[in-house]
């Protein structure tokens, strides 16, 4: 599996005089982990993250600001995104095997990689699409059950439906302990919460 | 502190908290914590024992590091002893607590029980409120004292001016450190009388 497989595009970005409070309405808005900050050419050149934009909320000596000369009472101070973002990014290539990313985002702590062509950005990928991706969805864990009672019957006998991992058999022949035995087959597939199986009914639709 | 004397209850985090969040048991199998985040978009789950305690907690990190999942449940997975604060701790200490930790969610138990779960994405917006709305939310907590100096900078206030007893510094501190939005006081108000005995 590789990165351009699962990322994410078009991505949405800010620019390093965008206001910290336009970032986080961006990133509360959208449910982003983090913002590529783009130059004036549209290249990478950094990354902010939630992480950033509360730093700078919460100052760990608030006395210092009275000592640096902000008289008490000037106008109100705006940061912008340029002055609490990572820069430069570690960014990685579209053709990159999903497993290396992951290593490189864990090692540094991170939570999502921008992908890059050159220094254009084509893409970004977190972990939350990793996760994704080795979750098992419903029509992967239905051929996977299908796949299993093969060997119990034809597929014209059972017919499988999977709904947010749990599993529903029709059963064509009316038999108990096949059923039984089909339900437990389908339990020991990864990704299955429960199955349960029945007797198809004559009038069904198909 | 109470309502008829600050004019303004501290909101606690029982007011924001998600209840009943999702979790999973510690022997659940990687493949089905896997199903829950990704299910609900959620970076973590709890791990809850059969009373529903709090015991542990697997985030999208614990998943992805490339171990085979199989015969991996949750119990080997989890971080233990994750974070937790009780259900009338105050937005500001929450919103502190987060920033000053990094942990980017607090579980909310009563105890030892998960009860909710508050994350810092869903207090981003107290962290950024407007200096201007801060100090008209503070100037309204005092509004029972002689016009006090309030200035606002990126949510740290700055009071200055006097007050009639020494002993009402620490309590006017304590109302305007409960306004959502609020980093830090910095307290330069003196005093006309001292009953500090």
């Amino acid at each position: 599996m590789r990165a351009r497989d699962i990322m994410t595009a078009p991505v949405i970005t800010v620019r390093t005089e965008t206001t910290i409070k336009a970032a986080a309405a961006l990133l509360a808005e959208h449910g982003f982990t983090a913002l590529p900050v783009l130059d004036d050419d549209d290249r990478l050149i950094g990354i902010v993250t939630e992480a950033d934009l509360v730093r700078d909320r919460v100052p760990r000596d608030p006395r210092a600001l009275i000592h640096l000369g902000r008289a008490p009472g000037a106008g109100p101070v705006t940061t912008t995104v340029g002055e609490v973002m990572t820069t430069p990014a570690i960014a990685m290539g579209p053709g990159t095997d999903v497993a290396v990313l992951a290593k490189a985002l864990l090692d540094a702590g991170n939570r999502s990689m921008p992908i890059v062509e050159g220094s254009t950005l084509v893409g970004i990928l977190t972990r939350r699409d990793i996760v994704r991706a080795i979750a098992r969805d419903d029509d992967t864990i239905a051929a996977d059950v299908r796949h299993r009672l093969e060997i119990y019957g034809s597929d014209r006998r059972w017919q499988v439906e999977v709904h947010d991992g749990v599993v529903s058999i029709a059963d064509q022949f009316d038999d108990e302990t096949d059923r039984h035995i089909a339900t437990v087959l389908a339990e020991a597939v990864p990704g299955v919460v429960r199955a349960t199986a029945f007797a198809a009914r004559e009038s069904d639709d198909r | 502190m109470d309502a008829v004397t600050t004019g303004m209850p501290a909101m606690t985090v029982g007011t924001v908290m998600t209840r009943c969040p999702v979790s999973v048991v510690a022997g659940a199998p990687f493949a089905t914590v896997a199903a829950v985040l990704s299910r609900h978009g959620i970076g973590a789950v709890p791990v809850v024992d059969r009373d529903g305690r709090l015991v542990g907690v697997v985030s999208e990190g614990d998943l992805i590091g490339g171990r085979d999942g199989a015969g991996v449940t949750a119990r080997e997975l989890m971080s233990r002893h994750p974070r937790t604060v009780a259900e009338d701790t105050t937005l500001p200490a929450v919103v502190r607590l987060l920033a000053e930790t990094g942990v980017r969610r607090l579980f909310v138990t009563e105890h030892g029980r998960l009860v909710g779960v508050v994350s810092r994405r869903d207090l981003l917006t107290t962290y950024l409120r407007d200096d201007d709305a801060i100090r008209a939310d503070v100037e309204r907590v005092l509004s029972d004292q002689p016009p006090l100096g309030v200035t606002v900078h990126d949510g740290v206030v700055l009071l200055l001016g006097r007050v009639e007893w020494r002993s009402t510094r620490a309590v006017l501190v304590e109302r305007v450190r409960a306004v959502p939005g609020v980093v830090a006081v910095l307290d330069r108000l003196g005093y006309v009388f001292d009953d500090a005995a």
